[in-house]
């Protein structure tokens, strides 16, 4: 074992208020300059990443929208909408690209894969599918699951996807033949999977599940290396990301449904720092690609978007909105 | 990342079938270095460029009035070389958004190009044959911009003071340049000084229509007029004195029932397997050799009646493409079967039935305690996360990052000719990445 690090001290800087209704994907732009929120007011708002203010609106879902991604050239955002369709659009010119329709249920989760050529889909249609982003077309849909997929997300190389479903179960699929790779699940285990990452080198998967726990697998093995527990989900579909501030230090970070912010530290796996502020259940979280910075955002009666700071310099102090 | 998931067998045999078909029109096709694209050149001097995710064209270059008679990558897929019968050399820069794509610049010459290759070093240099066999190698480095003909010392005595080359190839490390001329002749040149290194006669072969050096450098390959196929340790063409007819190929390959002609000639992405396109009518056959065993004849590939007019082999994969007279570009491979233990964790496919012996242990109440703290101990193993940037491959975050290949680096000498040949090459070894068009509509 490494000595144990010194721990996070994330401090609450800005809150950003703009969605009348709750808040259910934030994403930062790769760059790091933008953040993207999705809301279940139908809209999506892109803000200034480091100075909290807002950048611009963009309508047109007519049902809420579940999840958002970037292209990894910082112009695009996919969303993904209760009103069975994923959208592109382009936040340059902040307008509408494409509409992709060809889901049949409310399509729940989205992302591009690193190359940003494709966008994979999933939704409570049970399906996944695979977009051809500059044509706008479906180019494959997968039967992936037997309940919604709640997320989907592609490894760095973009070569295989990942995707974890109500059923309980996270799948590995190759992206070039859509051909099931591998499933993993906790045995002992019916609990419906709500999130589901690669690590930063894809080497393992981050899987949440409704047991208020989360894994990280060794998926070659299908051996779970890692378990965190502490925070409290087990009804809505919370995501966790990493956060790596220094090399052999990283965070999990995750949202908890006692309106709290949990942290774990990914190795000795206890809980380093808690965030406290939201009023509401926390179903969105994010990390800034470079900095030290956590966004977050709650349900129903907490609108704001709250961004935490893990930086010396506090010279900064800029609100908006 | 999937190759560890997939099965061996299933990407490492040869392939057994057409995968895809793309309706391009094509005369000649080419994968990229990462082997996500393909680029495929047109009668009618068009070039598209195809994604293979989403077998849809991404670039249309225009940039030629006549038939493409080359189309050459950069060492990092960032710049697509065409040769054409219009005289014109044209350099695309992919990293660029301009719509409708802009050429990044044009190599003029006084006949028509019938091929046309990118030094594996640095895309500046610029390798060209034209249909007068003339052989040139252009040079557009700040500082050293020339056009120099490779033809044979003044000195030489009996010799026709120019090759009349049919053929041509850069060496992997691109070092040297091997000539195939129409009297049977491999030349070799040193690409940075231009001088002739070596002049080899083959015996009998008559004029070399195509020649290829294979990704380590250790062999060349020749089609020749009396229709066979030769491979040669490139030390022995060194080491011959100049002029010999002794020089003895290490393989020598025929279709002897047939007789075929051969149209094309190329090495596979490890350099183990070689392959050629029968130039028939009314065929589309492929033979695949092994190179490590001499030359042993591994397999025919058929696929309908269309004639074949050009081959390539994927960069790592075993993959392959295969132009038709007709225009299509097929993509071979072979079809993954489904694995249905992937869908559920607990399941493993057997070949036979194994009876079942039942564990001692099996169902054995574990001690609640016991098992909490053992999976706890388990967990006590450091896990390396990293970062995208720890794990190599041509492609990461979206940017492809082609490296040195390995094959390279067994050939990678300190040398005089190496350090030339990278010298202003800072944009074949940079990290791009490829910009993603989307035709937008207008309003929903």
């Amino acid at each position: 074992m490494v000595s144990s690090p010194s721990p996070p001290h994330y401090e609450h800087r800005f809150t950003l208020y703009g969605h009348t209704q709750a808040v259910t994907s934030l994403k930062f732009s790769p760059d790091g300059q933008y953040l993207a929120s999705a809301s279940s007011d139908n809209s999506i708002i892109i803000w200034d990443a480091i100075l909290g203010t807002h950048s611009k609106t963009l309508q047109g879902h007519t049902e809420g929208v579940n999840d958002i991604a970037w292209s990894s050239d910082n112009v695009c955002v996919a969303s993904a909408s209760d009103d069975y369709s994923v959208r592109i659009w382009n936040v340059k010119k902040g307008t509408l690209a494409k509409t992709l329709s060809a889901h049949n249920n409310p399509v729940f989760c989205v992302n591009f894969n690193p190359q940003s050529n494709l966008l994979a889909s999933g939704g409570f249609d049970e399906t996944v599918k695979i977009w051809d982003v500059a044509r706008g077309i479906l180019i494959r849909s997968i039967s992936a699951h037997s309940d919604p997929v709640t997320s989907v997300s592609f490894s760095h190389d973009g070569t295989i996807i990942v995707t974890s479903s109500f059923d309980g179960l996270a799948r590995i699929w190759d992206t070039a033949s859509g051909q099931c790779l591998k499933t993993i699940v906790e045995p002992q285990s019916i609990d419906p999977c709500a999130n589901v990452i690669f690590t930063p080198n894809a080497r393992y998967i981050l899987c949440s599940t409704l047991d208020s726990t989360i894994r990280l697998w060794d998926y070659h093995n299908s051996k779970c290396v890692k378990t965190y527990k502490g925070h409290k989900n087990d009804l809505y579909a919370l995501g966790a990301c990493f956060a790596t501030p220094a090399k052999n230090r990283s965070w999990i970070i995750s949202g908890s449904e006692d309106h709290k912010i949990y942290l774990w530290d990914l190795q000795s796996r206890d809980v380093v720092q808690i965030l406290e502020g939201h009023t509401d259940v926390v179903l969105a979280v994010a990390t800034h690609p470079t900095r030290n910075i956590i966004a977050s955002g709650a349900i129903h009666s907490d609108l704001g978007i709250r961004l935490w700071f893990d930086e010396e310099n506090t010279s900064v102090k800029t609100n908006g909105v | 990342m999937n190759v560890s998931l997939l099965n061996p067998f299933e990407t490492q045999n040869l392939p057994s079938t057409v995968r895809a078909t793309l309706d391009s029109g094509a005369v000649i096709a080419r994968f990229d270095r990462t082997g996500r694209f393909v680029a495929a050149g047109l009668r009618d001097g068009s070039v598209f460029l195809w994604d293979l995710a989403t077998q849809a064209v991404v670039r249309n270059l225009e940039g030629h009035v006549r038939a493409i008679t080359g189309l050459s990558w950069s060492r990092n897929s960032r710049f697509l070389l065409s040769a054409s019968r219009d005289w014109n050399v044209v350099v695309w820069d992919l990293a660029t958004k301009s719509e409708p794509p802009q050429r990044y610049c044009t190599i003029r010459f006084d006949a028509a190009v019938v091929g046309a290759f990118f030094h594996p070093l640095n895309s500046n240099i610029v390798l060209a044959i034209l249909a007068t066999g003339e052989a040139f190698v252009v040079d557009r480095r700040p500082g050293q911009v020339s056009k120099s003909d490779l033809r044979l010392p003044i000195a030489e005595e009996g010799v026709s003071h120019r090759v009349n080359v049919q053929s041509a190839a850069f060496s992997s490390n691109g070092s040297l340049i091997f000539l195939g001329s129409s009297d049977g002749a491999i030349v070799i040149f040193n690409c940075r000084t231009k001088l002739l290194v070596n002049r080899v006669k083959i015996n009998g072969a008559g004029a070399i229509r195509n020649i290829t050096s294979d990704p380590c450098g250790r062999y060349l390959a020749t089609n020749s007029a009396d229709r066979n196929i030769r491979i040669f340790s490139v030390p022995n063409l060194l080491g011959a004195t100049v002029n010999s007819e002794s020089v003895e190929p290490i393989a020598r390959m025929m279709d002897t029932i047939a007789r075929t002609r051969w149209s094309t000639l190329m090495f596979s992405g490890d350099g183990d397997h070689i392959f050629a396109g029968s130039d028939s009518a009314g065929s589309h056959e492929i033979f695949v050799w092994d190179v490590a065993a001499r030359g042993q004849y591994l397999k025919t590939m058929e696929n309908g009646k269309e004639p074949l007019v050009d081959l390539d082999w994927h960069p790592y994969l075993s993959d392959w493409l295969s132009v038709s007279q007709h225009g299509n570009i097929y993509l071979w491979g072979n079809v993954p079967k489904m694995k249905w233990s992937a869908f559920a964790a607990e399941f493993e496919e057997i070949d036979e039935n194994v009876e079942y012996v039942e564990k001692e242990t099996e169902f054995d109440q574990e001690d609640k305690e016991a098992a909490a703290r053992r999976t706890r101990e388990a967990e006590e193993a450091d896990v390396d996360i990293g970062t995208a940037e720890d794990v190599v491959g041509p492609e990461r975050g979206g940017r492809i990052m082609l490296g040195r290949t390995a094959a390279e680096e067994s050939s990678y000498t300190h040398d005089e000719d190496r350090s030339w040949a990278e010298l202003d090459s800072e944009l074949d070894v940079a990290p791009w990445s490829f910009p993603i068009l989307i035709d937008e509509l207008e309003d929903e």
